[in-house]
């Protein structure tokens, strides 16, 4: 018992020094006793290790925010385990991301998703055009040719249909706030789907 | 979905492979700060190290059932980490022109030799490798001290863990001792 108070307390010192706030006596006390003390030593580099490693960034915001993207993804990851390899993953939505320090939501418009499916990827960029409509525009990467490659988004009885060009990029001028069912196709085939919420 | 203990790392892969979404997201919890501590040391933008999680934990899931060891782990997520950064930059259109600009500038705005950055950064991800492998309790515990951006207080952390304030400071050195432990063990520092 009073082995492990007298550990506390050398505890509480080292964090004390890491941290800046022993001075005098104590502090060169430690000091001296640091430069003989060799587990005490690897201890205090361990609490620097630490805090260093603690204040790198918001950890809070970070795991958060890591907390909801790879919800999203595993959701997706069963789905695509039961539908097979074509259905899409969410793999990075800049909705879910925190808002930059000192940066007002209004001021942050434009929406990024990527996907990855079996054999491609696809990107994703949203650009709000009223509060209930929006600009796509996406690319395509890794089909070895890009000649009658077309994206289809529907909802319901509401269907959009575009081509991609030679480089898999695509657009979609105006679209309605809805939750779609996209799907790539080559020809007829159906290389991927994804579900998405405008 | 079946009982094993959900402390362990290979017990969360295990829960991750029957399909089990709270093992996922304590795994997720633990393996995100070494992903992170590696985006941190070579300076991606916020959107960037998020994408490159997102494609980790993508990889990861995809590979769960070759995971049978909590080192087979840490390493493969390490690794697949590192990949995905050094294949953004061979994608990226402007690295290889702004390449010797990049590598001036970094230099600029480290302070220390490349040596003395290399320890910093192998130090970081040496320790975030050995708290994800500490029981859940603990690694909790040393979370709460050290990352908490909320700085919680002695009671804050006594209400959320349910263990008298008096007994923080002992559990604290035994979470302590045993991170010491796996560092020495698998010469994470050397």
């Amino acid at each position: 018992m009073e082995e492990m108070k007298n550990n506390e307390h050398i505890i509480d010192l080292l964090t004390a020094y890491v941290c800046g706030t022993l001075s005098g006596k104590e502090k060169r006390r430690l000091e001296a006793q640091l430069k003989t003390d060799r587990k005490m030593a690897e201890l205090c580099e361990l609490i620097k290790q630490l805090r260093r490693a603690g204040e790198k960034t918001d950890w809070t915001r970070t795991q958060d925010t890591a907390a909801k993207l790879s919800a999203q993804l595993f959701d997706d990851y069963q789905k695509r385990k039961k539908s097979g390899a074509r259905r899409g993953v969410t793999v990075f939505d800049s909705r879910i991301l925190p808002l930059p320090e000192g940066v007002r939501p209004a001021t942050v418009s434009t929406r990024r998703m990527k996907f990855a499916f079996a054999d491609l990827n696809m990107e994703l960029s949203l650009y709000p055009i009223t509060t209930d409509s929006y600009e796509l525009i996406g690319r395509i990467s890794g089909l070895e040719s890009y000649d009658n490659v077309s994206v289809v988004i529907r909802s319901g009885k509401t269907s959009f249909r575009t081509a991609t060009d030679h480089h898999g990029l695509f657009r979609f001028e105006r679209v309605p706030a809805l939750i779609y069912t996209l799907a790539i196709k080559s020809g007829n085939r159906i290389c991927g789907t994804i579900d998405i919420e405008l | 979905m079946g009982t094993y203990d959900s402390t362990s790392l290979i017990s969360l892969v295990k829960g991750c492979r029957e399909g089990d979404k709270k093992s996922w997201e304590i795994l997720v919890r633990r393996i995100t700060p070494l992903i992170f501590s590696i985006c941190h040391d070579v300076e991606l933008s916020r959107d960037e190290k998020y994408d490159v999680l997102g494609q980790v934990l993508l990889l990861l899931l995809e590979n769960i059932d070759r995971i049978k060891s909590a080192d087979k782990l840490l390493s493969y997520v390490g690794t697949m980490t590192r990949r995905e950064i050094y294949a953004r930059h061979r994608r990226s259109l402007y690295f290889r022109n702004a390449r010797d600009a990049m590598i001036e500038q970094m230099y600029q705005n480290h302070s220390g030799t490349p040596e003395e950055i290399y320890e910093r950064t192998r130090d970081t991800q040496g320790i975030m490798q050995a708290m994800a492998q500490l029981p859940r309790r603990d690694y909790e515990l040393l979370y709460a001290l050290f990352f908490d951006s909320a700085r919680p207080s002695y009671e804050q952390i006594s209400a959320r863990f349910g263990i008298a304030v008096p007994t923080i400071g002992s559990a604290r050195g035994r979470a302590l001792q045993k991170l010491y432990t796996i560092i020495k063990r698998k010469k994470l520092f050397e």
